[in-house]
C-alpha cells in the first residue's frame, strides 16, 4: 500500500477501486461495522449497521476488501502512533476533506420510504454549479483586477470541472469598470472547451458586443423589487423586461442560450419584504421570453429558509422547477441552510463564487456570495454529484485571494489550509 | 428594538440640508404615493433633518436609491428596514409544508460563549468582562448560559476564575447557568459556589478521548457516573456532551453506533440532556442524518441537544436538518467565539445570532431578543479586538454605525 509517512490519496491506492475507496472514507452510516477494531474496549456490540440493510447489500460484493482496509486502517493507526498526533491528524484530516464524500450515493436514494429519508426524498442526485466569481465577485472589487489574473482565475476554476464559469459582463465600463475588458476576456477564453460562460447583456448594444466577442451565452438581470430596480438599473422592473425581450429575440435568431437573473427574491434594501407572487411574475416573464433557466437571488442575503420556502413556492408554480437556480447570499449567514431547504424542494442548479467573492453592496464590509468550496463541501456530503474537483478549487480559490491580499471568503478553504500548514492538535 | 424609538424621537426634527437627498430621486416621489412594506409602523414621507446625524438614523423612510456613496445612510435603513421585516416571525407564519411543518415550535438555545468560547482564548479574559458578557447574554433572554468550568486551571487557566464568576452571576435572572465538572473535585468546588446545573464531557472516539481527556472512553463514563450519582444526590441534573460524533481528527469517520453507545451510557447515568458535538466541524447532512437515527433509537428526542461546529461553514445547514428531525436544543456561542483548536485559525462554534436569525425567520420561538444579543455580541468582540464571527451580527451592526 502508500507509504504511511505522508498523507493518503486516492491516486496513491490503486488496489481499492472508485466505491471502495468512497467506501472507506465515508462514515459507517452504510456500512457493517465490523466487531472488534482491535484498538481498545469494544464499544460496537457487532451490530451491523442501524441504518438501511440494503446498503449492505449493496457493498456484499465489496466486504472481502472491506475487511481487508479494516485490518490495514488499524495497523496504520497503531504504526504511525509513535510519530505523533499531529501527522496521524493531518493524514485523516487530508482524507476527509478531499473526499469528504462521507455519505455514500446509493443511501441517499434509498426508496425503501424510511423516515430518516425523507429529508433527502426530493434532493436531486447531480447539482450544477453556476460559478459567478469572475463576474459577480469581481465586479465588486475596488481595484480593478488585470486581464491576465481573471483569465488565469477562470482557466484554474474550469480545469476544476465546474461546467458553468460565469466570465463577464457587457455593461458599460461606466457603470462597472472592473469589467471594462470584458472583449479581452472573451477572446481568451474562447478556446476553453467542455465549460459554458455565460456573460451578462443588459441591453441589445451589450448583447451585440458580446456575440461580437464570440460569447455562446448571455444572461440578463431584472428585479423582483420596483425601487431596487430603478436604483440599480435606472428603469422600472417593466421596461427591463422590453428591454430583455429584445435581447432574448436576438439571441434566439443566432440560437444563442438566455439565462435570466431575478433580484431581491425575498428582501429588498429599499423597499422590505418582496411578496413571493412578484417574483412568480417576473420569472414567468422571464421563461416566457425564452430564458432556458431562471436564478433567483437573495441580494442582499436577509432569506431564511421560512421566506425561501413560499418563494420559491409561488415560483415553482409558474416555472419548471428544473429551470430554476438559487443565487444565494451569505450576508446573514444563511444561504447554506437555504441551498439546503431549495435542493429539499428539487432546485439541481446552485450560483456561488469561488472564496465567496463579491461583497454585499448593501451593508459595508458584510459578506455577499455563498463560497462554492463551502457549497460542494455540502454538497459532496449529501452523496450529490457535482463533477467538481475540491482540491483543484481550493487551488483556484487560493490563487485569487492570495492575488486580493485578504484571506478567503470560504470557511471550508481556510480550515483545509490552516490544517495542512501548522502542527495541530 | 432602541434603534426605531429613537428614530420616532429623531424625525421631528427638521432641516433643510438633507432634503436634497430625498428629492433628488425619481424614486421617492414614486414611492413617496405608497405605504410600501411597513405594517406595523407609521410612515414619514419627507424627513426632513437637522444635520446629517439625524437624517441617517431616519434613514429606512428616505426611499432613495442606493448607490455607493452615501453607504452609511443605506447601512442604517438597511438594518432598520430589514431588522424590522426580518428579525422577527413576521411573515412566517404558519408553515404547513411538509418540509418545515414538522419543525419543534421552540427551540431552546443554550449558550456555550463564556465558557467554550473563551476557553480557546489566547489571552485571559478577566474576571469583570465575562460577568459583564454573561450579564448582557443573559438580558437577551437566552434561558441557558454555560457559565464557566471546574477543570483544573493547569489545564484550562483561562476558566481559573470560575469560582468568582460564579459567585458574581448568582443572582442573575431566570436563567440556568451549568459549569462543566470534569470530576467529582470539581463537582464539589462547583456545588461549594453554588451552582446549579453541571455538565460532563465524553467523546465518542476513544482517541480523541484520550488526547482530549487522558483517558478511556468507558474510563470517562466511570468517572462521570460518580459525578451523576453525586448530582443526583444534590437534586441537581446533569447534561452529557459527547463530541466527535460524526468525525475525530485523528481517527476519520466515527460511526454512529459509537455515538449511540456514549449516548446510552449517559442517559443511563442519568443525564438530564445529551449534546451531540461535532467537534471538527466535518459534518454535513449528509452524515447527521444516520448520526442523529442512531442515537434517536436510544435517546427520546426531547433529551437531544445539537452542538455543531462551523469550521467548514456547515454548521447551520446541520442545525437546519437537525430542526426538520425534531431536534429542539442547540448549543451555539456568541459571536462565533471559541476557534476550532484542531485547525488553527478555523473557525469553531456556531454564532448564536445566526442561529436566532434562522429560528427567527422559520416562525421558531426562541424568546431570545436579537438585538440584545448583537450588543452582547459586540460587546465581547470589542473587548477581543477583532471582528465578530457572527454574520448576521457583523451585517446588522455595520449597518447601526453611523
Amino acid at each position: 500500500m502508500s507509504s504511511l509517512e505522508e498523507p493518503l490519496r486516492l491516486d496513491k491506492l490503486p488496489a481499492l477501486s472508485n466505491i471502495d475507496q468512497v467506501y472507506r472514507f465515508s462514515s459507517g452510516a452504510c456500512r457493517p461495522v465490523p466487531e472488534d477494531m482491535g484498538m481498545g474496549n469494544c464499544w460496537i456490540e457487532g451490530r451491523s449497521c442501524s441504518s438501511s440493510n440494503s446498503c449492505n447489500e449493496d457493498f456484499g460484493e465489496y466486504k472481502q476488501e472491506h475487511v481487508t482496509w479494516r485490518r490495514h486502517k488499524r495497523n496504520s493507526f497503531h504504526r504511525t502512533s509513535s510519530l505523533g498526533r499531529g501527522s496521524v491528524a493531518c493524514r485523516n484530516m487530508g482524507e476527509f476533506d478531499y473526499l469528504s464524500n462521507h455519505h455514500h450515493p446509493s443511501c441517499g436514494d434509498n426508496d425503501t420510504g424510511e423516515s430518516k429519508y425523507k429529508l433527502f426524498k426530493g434532493v436531486p442526485k447531480y447539482v450544477k454549479i453556476v460559478e459567478v466569481g469572475p463576474r459577480d465577485g469581481l465586479q465588486n472589487e475596488k481595484t480593478v483586477v488585470p486581464t491576465s489574473v481573471k483569465i488565469k482565475l477562470i482557466r484554474k476554476l474550469v480545469s476544476s470541472g465546474l461546467a458553468v464559469v460565469e466570465a463577464t459582463s457587457f455593461v458599460s465600463p461606466k457603470w462597472v469598470p472592473q469589467l471594462a475588458d470584458a472583449k479581452d476576456v472573451m477572446e481568451a477564453t474562447q478556446n476553453l472547451e467542455g465549460v459554458r460562460l455565460p456573460v451578462l447583456t443588459p441591453n441589445l448594444k451589450g448583447f451585440e458586443a458580446a456575440v461580437a466577442a464570440g460569447a455562446k451565452e448571455v444572461a440578463v438581470f431584472a428585479s423582483a423589487s420596483e425601487s431596487f430596480s430603478k436604483s440599480n438599473i435606472n428603469c422600472s422592473i417593466e421596461e427591463s423586461l422590453v428591454r430583455y425581450r429584445a435581447v432574448t429575440s436576438a439571441a434566439k435568431k443566432l440560437s444563442i442560450p438566455v439565462r435570466g437573473y431575478v433580484s431581491c427574491v425575498v428582501g429588498c434594501p429599499v423597499e422590505g419584504y418582496i411578496s413571493p407572487s412578484k417574483v412568480a411574475y417576473v420569472a414567468k416573464e422571464l421563461h416566457n421570453m425564452g430564458c432556458f433557466e431562471i436564478s433567483l437571488g437573495d441580494t442582499v442575503g436577509v432569506a431564511t429558509p421560512g421566506t425561501v420556502l413560499p418563494m420559491l413556492e409561488a415560483v415553482m408554480a409558474v416555472v419548471p422547477v428544473e429551470k430554476l437556480a438559487v443565487h444565494f447570499h451569505d450576508t446573514y449567514g444563511q444561504s447554506l441552510p437555504n441551498i439546503l431547504l431549495s435542493l429539499q424542494m428539487g432546485i439541481s442548479t446552485v450560483d456561488s463564487s469561488v472564496s465567496g467573492l463579491g461583497g454585499c453592496p448593501y451593508a459595508k464590509g458584510a459578506s455577499g456570495n455563498v463560497a462554492t468550496e463551502d457549497v460542494v463541501y455540502m454538497l459532496n456530503g449529501l452523496g450529490v454529484k457535482t463533477n467538481v474537483d475540491m482540491g483543484k478549487l481550493l487551488s483556484a480559490g487560493e490563487y485569487i485571494s492570495q492575488f486580493l491580499g485578504r484571506p478567503s471568503g470560504s470557511k471550508t478553504a481556510i480550515a483545509i489550509s490552516r490544517r495542512d500548514s501548522r502542527e495541530c492538535c | 428594538m432602541f434603534l426605531p424609538e429613537s428614530v420616532s424621537k429623531l424625525s421631528r426634527f427638521r432641516s433643510i440640508r438633507y432634503r436634497k437627498y430625498f428629492s433628488l430621486f425619481a424614486l421617492a416621489d414614486e414611492m413617496d404615493s405608497k405605504v410600501v412594506g411597513i405594517r406595523d409602523r407609521c410612515f414619514w414621507k419627507h424627513a426632513e433633518f437637522r444635520n446629517e446625524k439625524e437624517a441617517s438614523l431616519s434613514n429606512y423612510e428616505t426611499k432613495r436609491p442606493l448607490f455607493n456613496k452615501d453607504l452609511a445612510f443605506l447601512e442604517l435603513g438597511a438594518y432598520q428596514t430589514l431588522n424590522r421585516h426580518y428579525s422577527s416571525h413576521y411573515h412566517t407564519g404558519e408553515i404547513k409544508h411538509k418540509l418545515l411543518g414538522s419543525m419543534p415550535k421552540f427551540v431552546k438555545i443554550v449558550e456555550v460563549g463564556p465558557r467554550d468560547g473563551l476557553q480557546n482564548e489566547k489571552e485571559i479574559v478577566p474576571t469583570s468582562v465575562k460577568v459583564e458578557l454573561i450579564k448582557m447574554l443573559v438580558s437577551s433572554g437566552l434561558p441557558v448560559v454555560e457559565a464557566t468550568s471546574f477543570v483544573s486551571p493547569k489545564w484550562v487557566p483561562q476558566l481559573a476564575d470560575a469560582k468568582d464568576v460564579m459567585s458574581a452571576i448568582q443572582g442573575f435572572g431566570h436563567c440556568r447557568f451549568p459549569v462543566l465538572t470534569p470530576n467529582l473535585k470539581g463537582f464539589e468546588a462547583a456545588m461549594a459556589v453554588g451552582a446549579k446545573d453541571v455538565a460532563v464531557f465524553a467523546a465518542a472516539s476513544e482517541s480523541f478521548s484520550r488526547s482530549n481527556l487522558n483517558c478511556s472512553i468507558e474510563d470517562s463514563l466511570a468517572r462521570y457516573r460518580d459525578v451523576a450519582l453525586a448530582a443526583k444526590n444534590h437534586e441537581v441534573p446533569v447534561r452529557g456532551y459527547i463530541s466527535c460524533v460524526v468525525g475525530c481528527p485523528m481517527e476519520g469517520a466515527v460511526p454512529p453506533s459509537k455515538v449511540a453507545y456514549v449516548a446510552e451510557e449517559l442517559i443511563n447515568m442519568g443525564c438530564a440532556e445529551i449534546s451531540l458535538g461535532d467537534t471538527i466541524g466535518v459534518g454535513t447532512p449528509g452524515t447527521v442524518i444516520p448520526m442523529l437515527e442512531a442515537v434517536l433509537d436510544v435517546v427520546p428526542i426531547e433529551k437531544l441537544a445539537v452542538h455543531f461546529h462551523d469550521t467548514y461553514g456547515q454548521a447551520l445547514s446541520n442545525i437546519l436538518l437537525s430542526l426538520q428531525m425534531g431536534i429542539s436544543t442547540v448549543d451555539s456561542s456568541i459571536s462565533g467565539l471559541g476557534g476550532c483548536p484542531y485547525a488553527k485559525g478555523a473557525t469553531g462554534n456556531m454564532a448564536t445570532e445566526d442561529v436566532v436569525y434562522m429560528l427567527n425567520g422559520v416562525g421558531v420561538k426562541t424568546n431570545v431578543d436579537l438585538g440584545k444579543l448583537i450588543l452582547a455580541g459586540d460587546y465581547i468582540s470589542k473587548y477581543l479586538g477583532r471582528p465578530s464571527g457572527s454574520k448576521a451580527g457583523i451585517a446588522l451592526s455595520n449597518a447601526s454605525k453611523l
